[in-house]
């Protein structure tokens, strides 16, 4: 017993045709926007973000027969408002051993009114709070390396941190105007050898199950940048080759961004996920918790000393983690960020990582900036 | 008479001191918007937001900044007491919240003439400025009084 009903996927060809063709009209749609700036208020920005980055590891992970290794990215980012539509697009280039181009968001939108907005395309998971501040913006994000459990699904992440669907945001509620939700419909990504979200420029080429998000979190009035809230998801992830099996990830989760004095931010997340696994004959189940804690000091106005907890529960005994070696369980880290100017930073990061089945320490150093 | 002297030059300075403390006293930052703006009050947290690159709306009227660029003083002042952040912390702050969710930054002029025109351009606009420098902008109103005290 597979369910495969459940799953936007079908034996034949005709169910992927369909995908294929409503992938393409949105898709056709979000460049048709991005053509036109003959409207009658048109405004755009454009942000440039490349970083450099060097690693040096105490011992290899499985597989990974390097000790040391370096790498270029390059992520580009338009937005332009066109009267009430909004769009959106990054693009993410990495200049390393595995030499990627990918779109990582594309994304257009209407605003329902002043507090709401619909979007369509792909987009980041609204999973916590890390997942949709930073994107792929490194020179942002305080630190060089992501938390473990919302690291992008190209590097062994194990949730669906992109999405192909529909988003609702909505920046206050009936009840408080300090209160936000996001919800999110679409297709989620498939399990061959590692999580593929669906690919902007080749839909339809992956099998892909629902992916159903929800998130609701409160912003101080005085610190907009002070985020506190709950989300959860369900996910159903296809196998790629009948073996591993079909997926279905339920998850929730609490998260908090604060600024606690100008000088000092915390940043605290936690999610506790449950997978089923179906497939081969066989029926597994598994649940686990994890969270992390990252503090950041801020020493006016240049310096930022900042460390990271990271940790996992029950890791062990959930057979759907066993498909993600490269996943990190555990991480203490350090760090110093120096920004050089507005708009570049150099940052050092030493830290223990835990994987599946090895553990090793590892010092980055990075380079990173946006312009204009 | 030397001591007549002496005691002149000490007058002087404690005299020059005075004055200097009267005019470093002198310094306020307001808000100001355009004179065809209705009047419209904000609480430090919605001023605050606003510079941030967030929406605030008051009295169905959309309230949008523009940052003052025009002097550097003005800047600094503005960023330590308004924001509460670096200028480093804060342009990132303001890349952060676009590169989030898209729209545009707050714009920014760099001298009074550009910030005359921008406040022109629609009602609502606010930015701060010096308060002494109101008199050199005829089209521009006090909303808030931002800060006032002397600079070292």
């Amino acid at each position: 017993m597979t369910n495969m009903g459940y799953f936007i996927k079908s034996p034949g060809h005709s169910g992927r045709g369909v995908r294929h063709l409503m992938m393409s009209g949105v898709i056709a749609c979000l460049l048709g926007a991005f053509a036109g700036p003959a409207y009658a208020t048109y405004t755009s920005e454009y942000f440039f973000f490349p970083a450099a980055g060097f690693t040096v590891r105490s011992e290899d992970p499985p597989g990974d027969p390097k000790k040391s290794f370096g790498g270029l990215e390059l992520d580009f980012f338009y937005t332009a408002d066109i009267d009430n539509i909004r769009v959106l697009a990054e693009i993410f280039s990495a200049v390393d051993e595995d030499k990627e181009v990918e779109i990582e968001r594309l994304q257009m939108s209407w605003a329902a009114s002043p507090q709401t907005r619909i979007w369509l395309g792909r987009f980041h998971n609204p999973l916590g709070g890390w997942n949709t501040l930073y994107h792929h913006g490194k020179f942002l994000q305080t630190s060089i390396s992501r938390p473990g459990i919302v690291e992008f699904e190209d590097d062994g992440g194990i949730l669906p941190v992109h999405v192909f669907g529909a988003l609702i945001e909505g920046r206050g509620t009936p009840f408080s105007e300090n209160w936000n939700y996001d919800i999110g419909v679409g297709a989620g990504p498939e399990n061959d050898e590692g999580l593929e979200p669906v690919k902007v420029l080749q839909p339809g080429i992956e099998d892909n199950g629902i992916a159903l998000s929800a998130r609701l979190y409160m912003t101080s009035p005085e610190e907009p940048n002070n985020h506190l809230g709950i989300f959860t998801a369900y996910t159903e992830i296809p196998g790629s080759h009948g073996t591993p099996a079909d997926i279905r990830q339920r998850l929730i989760g609490v998260f908090a961004h604060w600024t606690v004095t100008p000088d000092f931010r915390a940043v605290a997340e936690w999610f506790a996920i449950n997978n089923t696994l179906t497939g081969a004959g066989t029926t597994g189940e598994g649940s686990f918790n994890n969270g992390y804690l990252q503090l950041e000091y801020n020493r006016q106005p240049s310096w930022t000393f900042y460390g990271r907890v990271e940790g996992s529960d029950n890791a062990a005994n959930d057979p759907y983690l066993n498909l993600f070696p490269d996943f990190i369980r555990e991480r203490q880290l350090l760090g110093i960020r120096y920004d050089i100017a507005n708009n570049q930073s150099i940052k050092a990061e030493i830290s223990k990582l835990h994987y599946l089945d090895d553990k090793y320490n590892e010092a980055t150093i990075q380079w990173s900036a946006v312009y204009p | 008479m030397k001591r007549l002297g002496i005691l002149m030059l000490a007058v002087a300075i404690v005299c020059a001191g005075f004055a200097c403390y009267a005019f470093a006293a002198d310094r306020e930052l307001v808000l100001v918007t355009s004179s065809r703006t209705e009047p419209v009050t904000l609480s430090q947290a919605e001023i605050r937001q606003l510079f941030l690159g967030h929406a605030v709306t008051k009295n169905n009227l959309q309230i949008t900044a523009v940052i003052n660029k025009s002097d550097p003083l003005l800047y600094e002042v503005f960023l330590q007491k308004v924001v509460f952040m670096s200028a480093y912390s804060y342009e990132r702050q303001l890349v952060s919240k676009v590169f989030r969710s898209g729209g545009q930054r707050p714009p920014t002029v760099t001298s009074l003439d550009q910030l005359g025109r921008e406040l022109d351009k629609r009602p609502g606009t606010v930015t701060f400025m010096w308060k002494e420098n109101t008199r050199k902008l005829p089209n521009v109103t006090v909303v808030n009084d931002l800060w006032h005290g002397s600079i070292d």
